[in-house]
């Protein structure tokens, strides 16, 4: 009897060290090409702000973009730990156009930008240093800021991204 | 030459000097703890503390130079040979924590936070006493010997809440530096099942060196930093009117402290074996 109140007591004590530690740790650029590295741009959302940088005056959201694919090689760029990325934007027709460019994630931060061919053409409006708001492993957060000549908060750039 | 190889057996012999060889491979994985100050990260705070008051800014939360106990995991592998009640242990280990935000904030309610990440790889040294085979309690004494890893963030926060790390303000990034660390600790285990012990450790990290170098030790090394301050200033006066001085207006890595683990160890082996 005391033999199985330790062993479960034993168990018990197992499961709540290995839950507590349970930790998914930084998986950084891992988790966004694995897999096959496609994320669906499910909207980017744009605000700009009063002069004092509390009110909105202007709020718009473009849905359904298009897809970014993360891809596990480097770029050029590769002291930086800059990795390919091909951002397949929607046209008007209902086409596709790939646009491809360098991207440096690390959970905390990420930054989409040109790539160093000059025949490559990234979206102006994924390019910049997006803080990572939301780092779920199906779906993402990003968001950009911008501030007024007078310090006061001016333009907000919300990216939401969806594992395809 | 003689007297290392007469210093050596003379350390060793003992493990030995039961009937029984005892050798195991060493498992563990757990929550990890590390409480670390940084004289040099509050003169950072004290400088961003004068410098707002100077301005102007009405500061309703100054920066206190009280780092949080950070919180993560660990993980560690290795192996240990001796007698049934003495073993020289020999483990690696990975252990990786994250503080909570310090913060800074305004009357109109925006601010900033700062927060550090810490991650040890380390080897350790020890000699375990105790026999789990009679009694379940077991202890080892320590010497680490590894590289840390200390990052900064540094975040504005905005007046709904939202938060950014990006280009907007300068002091806004991830600061980072490495260094050398040695520490001295005892660790605690207790047989649970089998060969699964419930471990806590804990280990003092002391800074060897009390002096401000004259270059640059954290810094944010990213491409897009390249025409920007990369670092985290002495002096926030210095920093605004001559960004460009990152060599002598920079802080230097003197996170040290205590150092705890609570978690699991597998021992694969004889070990705690009649």
């Amino acid at each position: 009897m005391a033999k199985n109140n330790f062993k479960t007591l034993a168990l018990a004590a197992i499961s709540a060290i290995t839950f507590a530690a349970c930790d998914p740790g930084d998986l950084g650029i891992k988790r966004m090409y694995h897999g096959d590295g496609t994320w669906t741009i499910e909207s980017l959302r744009w605000q700009t702000f009063d002069s004092t940088g509390t009110k909105t005056v202007i709020d718009t959201t473009q849905e359904n973009l298009g897809e970014l694919i993360f891809f596990r090689s480097k770029t050029t760029n590769a002291l930086f730990d800059h990795y390919c990325v091909v951002a397949q934007m929607k046209q008007a027709d209902g086409s596709f156009v790939d646009n491809p460019g360098e991207v440096f994630f690390d959970g905390v931060r990420a930054n989409m930008q040109e790539d160093p061919d000059g025949n490559h053409n990234y979206p102006d409006d994924l390019e910049g240093l997006w803080t990572v708001t939301e780092n779920h492993r199906k779906s993402q957060v990003w968001t950009i800021y911008a501030n007024q000549p007078n310090g006061y908060l001016g333009m907000k750039k919300t990216l939401t991204l969806k594992k395809k | 030459m003689k007297r290392t190889i007469f210093s050596l057996c003379f350390l060793v012999t003992p493990l030995f000097a039961f009937s029984q060889f005892s050798a195991f491979l060493i498992g563990g994985y757990g929550m990890g703890f590390s409480h670390y100050q940084s004289t040099e990260l509050g003169v950072f705070f004290d400088s961003y503390n004068a410098y707002q008051k100077s301005t102007g800014a009405n500061l309703t939360q100054e920066f206190k130079n009280d780092i949080p106990t950070s919180r993560g995991t660990y993980w560690q592998i290795g192996g240990a040979i001796g007698g049934p009640a003495c073993q020289a242990v020999l483990t690696v280990e990975v252990i990786k924590t994250q503080t909570k935000a310090m913060s800074a904030r305004f009357d109109n309610t925006y601010g900033r936070d700062v927060w550090c990440n810490y991650r040890t790889s380390n080897s350790t040294v020890g000699i375990r006493f105790g026999n789990p085979a009679k009694f379940p309690v077991w202890g080892q004494f320590d010497m680490d010997m590894g590289v840390q890893m200390v990052t900064i963030n540094s975040e504005y926060v905005y007046s709904d809440g939202s938060k950014s790390i990006g280009l907007d303000h300068d002091l806004n990034g991830r600061f980072s530096n490495f260094g050398f660390a040695i520490g001295l600790g005892a660790e605690l285990g207790v047989k649970i099942y089998g060969p699964v012990h419930f471990v806590a450790s804990a280990h003092w990290l002391p800074n060897l060196n009390k002096q401000h170098p004259e270059y640059h030790e954290f810094e944010d090394l990213s491409d897009w930093n390249a025409l920007r301050s990369d670092y985290i200033p002495r002096d926030m006066n210095e920093y605004v009117n001559n960004p460009t001085n990152s060599t002598g207006n920079s802080i230097s890595n003197d996170f040290r402290g205590l150092r705890f683990t609570a978690g699991l160890q597998l021992t694969l082996g004889n070990y705690g074996k009649e």
